[in-house]
């Protein structure tokens, strides 16, 4: 059976891994066969060589973030360019690893190959989260769009809106509140963990105060309580009916907060990844000033 | 002001609830906080939106507090005064203005016409919209790495540095120093323009030979040399801050460059043979020793490179000996006159730096069993190891003495009437009697020193140079100077101290010697039984590896200071 979907790693039959394999042995030959006549380092004509080709490669990969952003940009597709980002990275450990010779300490130096590693390994973070999360996300949202599910919430309000007018003003005041006080989105955190933020409005001894309304527990126990207590057929009725919408608008909402939730861990490894390769460029900058200054 | 404000809610059959309000407040508060008196439910009205107040004609004026303002009858406007059947729109809601009954100031309708929108979360989704902005996070990360890697340790430069910075905590250029120094350059450890004295550019050999002045040149100033050579800087063989330390870069290939093919290089002028590899590209050994020119007093010493140039050198010291006899298995005849077995150490002795052998020396090498007693009588009396002319008037003045005595003697009526005489009183011996004993005082010396001379104690070990006198004096005698070579191989560097597990005969095979002229050094496939060159691997298998640098250095004694050149 003929695959349609192809991931990046395996754009046009893993062009790149080869590519990266074949700079990485090639680095590693010329390191087991290298005869400096001193211990390996950054400093050997190998060290030179090494240290070049991988600060080369930093700005390449680091060109990478620009690439993103141009829709016309040239040479390969955007996934050839992810394609050859995630490899030629991979092999930049091993570049840089033997361009130190194994010679560490207290110093820039050692401090820009710590910010290189951590780079990679987000980056590798990234690789996953893009390979796993959006099957994941897929499935939580089980065929819906994000507008799809806010459409169908939207819907919920309205016939609860519409209910809730023929039960009585204050059902009304506390589903509209309720309505107005729901949130499926949030501060990072909140994202993050799913929290639900949403609030309402009760009248407590005649003055308006806002509740937190997890998961529409508030508006819940009101309806119920009203349902309990009610000797009419027709208002229990209703009641139900709106008990049942506004089960339905906390599965959905739910399952809206999962969906964010499963967006921002995608995200999040972008905001180690990002700003530690800025870091890293300083550092780079950093590096080779300090070796040139006292060279 | 008495107020009510009547909330009315349409039902979904078209029927109207309304839920009423009072209020006796003066300001009559719109907005969508809480604690509002008309509180309106959507996001787009402020949390506190306008205010209702009284006028004096007891007309009433709406005012906006907030920046939209409020739309009164469809126009929009900060401020405007309320007349019955007015329309307030404030985000989803609409207020109308009705006719107050009596007992009421003012009567109005609140009524949500607008649907509230949900908060879908689409307009606030994803990480990048809260605090955690990637861009931001790159700048603060971005300008602090530069900051305290390079910009904090630029502010105090190199060598006054470490100081104003570091004494607070903060990075200096110590940070940038890629690894330690060599111990014995540990006191320049914080001065960084001690070597690096020029920003960007790399370290010169003035720098070094500002302490290094007297470290000898490979070639003497002026000698024709290779550019390669005239363009080496200190730093392409010793380097720092490199771990595991190492200073000199031994590396095989830097001597070989020049050294496997010399001829390749014409400008040069050298008697050197062309060596790359110890194992497989050296040039036998060539030995440097004294050489004679003449005879006897007038011999001059010359000190020649591989005289012989053959296979089997011969050595020239003069001196004769056997080391078959001497280190004969069953012993050789001691002092006491019974066999001793003698063992190498014997006789030789090395420096006090244990590296190469002190010249054998007959007083305290070999005197005790080669002594230089000349007669029977007298077995305490010796020659002196000197020169034969002092030999010879030892032996004058010996029998000299002897024959005298003898002579007084005869005079006296025996040697105890002799010893026996009163001071004072001397024995007269006539002038007759004097050369009587002189003369034959003279021939037994001569006799003696011609047996000493020519078959007894100087000719065991020396040459010697019988001149036959026309007169009277005899024939007379000169010995061949002796100088024993004690650096057979002045380029090469050897220590017996690293070796002194070996064997003397391991490398040195004297036994079976019978002539001293035979040269008991190890030559170069002795050596090569243990040594093989740059990789380790020789012609016999794997060896010990090494390298020109093992006995060869670069800095050559005698070629004056690089500092010079």
């Amino acid at each position: 059976m003929q695959r349609l979907h192809f991931s990046f790693l395996e754009y046009r039959r893993s062009r790149f891994l080869w590519v990266a394999v074949l700079i990485t042995v090639a680095a590693l030959i010329a390191y087991a066969r290298d005869d400096a006549g001193e211990p390996p380092s950054g400093g050997t004509t190998l060290g030179y060589a090494l240290g070049i080709l991988g600060a080369l490669l930093i700005l390449w990969l680091l060109a990478y973030g620009l690439r993103r952003r141009s829709y016309h940009a040239s040479w390969t597709t955007a996934q050839g360019w992810l394609s050859a980002h995630v490899y030629l990275g991979l092999a930049l450990v091993v570049i840089v690893t033997l361009h130190t010779g194994f010679q560490f300490g207290w110093n820039v130096h050692t401090f820009a190959y710590a910010l290189l590693l951590l780079v990679v390994a987000s980056g590798c973070w990234g690789v996953w989260a893009y390979l796993q999360l959006p099957r994941l996300i897929t499935d939580a949202r089980g065929g819906l769009t994000r507008a799809d599910m806010a459409q169908q919430i939207l819907e919920l309000d309205r016939r609860a809106l519409t209910l809730a007018r023929a039960v009585s003003m204050d059902v009304h005041r506390w589903v509209s509140s309720a309505i107005e006080g729901a949130r499926t989105s949030g501060g990072a955190w909140a994202q993050l963990r799913a929290k639900d933020m949403s609030t309402m409005v009760i009248d407590r001894n005649g003055t308006a105060a806002s509740v937190p309304n997890v998961d529409q527990y508030t508006l819940t126990e009101l309806l119920a309580d009203l349902t309990s207590r009610a000797s009419d057929a027709k208002l229990a009725s209703q009641l139900q009916d709106l008990l049942a919408l506004v089960s339905a608008k906390v599965t959905l909402m739910q399952r809206m907060r999962r969906d964010l939730r499963l967006q921002g861990l995608v995200e999040m490894w972008l905001l180690f990844h990002v700003p530690l390769s800025l870091a890293l460029l300083a550092a780079l900058i950093a590096h080779v000033f300090a070796v040139l200054y006292y060279w | 002001m008495r107020a009510r404000i009547r909330h009315v809610t349409r039902a979904a059959g078209g029927g109207l609830e309304r839920r009423d309000i009072d209020t006796t407040r003066d300001i009559i508060s719109i907005g969508r906080a809480t604690d509002q008196t008309i509180y309106l439910a959507d996001k787009r009205v402020a949390l506190n939106h306008a205010t209702i107040t009284a006028q004096a004609d007891g007309r009433f004026r709406i005012e906006s507090l907030a920046f939209g303002g409020v739309s009164v009858n469809g126009k929009i406007k900060r401020a405007a005064v309320l007349d019955v059947g007015d329309r307030i729109s404030i985000g989803g809601y609409e207020l109308t203005i009705v006719g107050a009954p009596a007992g009421w100031d003012l009567v109005l309708t609140v009524e949500q016409v607008d649907v509230v929108q949900i908060s879908t979360g689409k307009e606030n989704a994803g990480l990048s919209t809260t605090a955690w902005s990637r861009r931001r996070l790159s700048w603060i990360l971005f300008t602090g790495t530069l900051l305290f890697t390079l910009a904090l340790p630029l502010l105090q430069p190199g060598s006054t540095g470490h100081d104003a910075t570091t004494r607070i905590g903060m990075p200096s250029t110590a940070a940038w120093s890629p690894g330690p120094l060599f111990p014995a350059h540990s006191l320049l450890a914080k001065d960084c323009a001690a070597c690096h004295t020029e920003p960007f550019v790399a370290v010169a050999d003035a720098a070094c030979l500002a302490c290094h002045a007297q470290v000898p040149a490979h070639v003497p100033k002026g000698h024709p040399t290779t550019r390669e050579l005239s363009d080496a800087r200190c730093t392409d063989c010793h380097q720092e801050h490199k771990e595991p330390r190492q200073l000199v870069d031994a590396r095989q290939r830097i001597c070989a460059e020049c050294h496997a093919d010399l001829s390749a290089h014409p400008g040069i002028s050298t008697a050197l043979r062309d060596a790359a590899d110890f194992g497989n590209a050296h040039p036998a050994f060539a030995l440097t020793q004294w050489v004679p020119d003449g005879h006897g007093e007038a011999t001059k010493w010359r000190s020649v490179r591989d005289p012989d140039d053959t296979a089997t050198p011969r050595e020239r010291s003069n001196l004769k000996f056997t080391h078959k006899l001497h280190l004969a298995p069953t012993g050789i005849k001691g002092p006491d006159g019974k066999p001793k077995i003698l063992a190498c150490a014997d006789c030789h002795r090395g420096d006090p730096a244990g590296r190469l052998m002190l010249p054998v020396r007959m007083e305290s090498d070999c005197r005790e069993c080669h002594k230089l007693v000349f007669d029977a009588n007298a077995p305490t009396r010796e020659v002196p190891h000197g020169s034969p002319a002092l030999v010879q008037m030892t032996l004058e003045e010996f029998y000299s003495r002897q024959f005298l005595n003898e002579a007084m003697d005869a005079v006296a009526g025996g040697k105890a009437a002799r010893d026996a005489r009163r001071p004072g009183r001397a024995i007269e011996l006539t002038p007759a009697q004097r050369a009587q004993a002189a003369d034959r005082a003279h021939r037994q010396a001569q006799t003696v020193a011609g047996d000493l001379f020519e078959r007894r104690a100087c000719a065991n070990c020396h040459e010697i140079i019988k001149t036959d006198g026309a007169d009277a004096d005899g024939p007379r005698y000169d010995v061949e100077p002796v100088r024993l070579t004690t650096r057979w191989m002045p380029k090469a560097a050897f220590s017996h101290l690293t070796h002194r597990d070996a064997e003397c005969g391991l490398c040195h095979r004297a036994a079976g010697s019978e002539v001293a002229q035979d040269v008991l050094l190890p030559t170069i496939e002795d050596c090569r039984g243990c040594h093989a060159g740059d990789t380790g691997l020789g012609r016999k298998g794997q060896r010990i590896v090494s390298g020109c640098m093992m006995c060869h250095g670069f800095h050559v004694t005698g070629t004056g200071a690089m500092a010079d050149q």
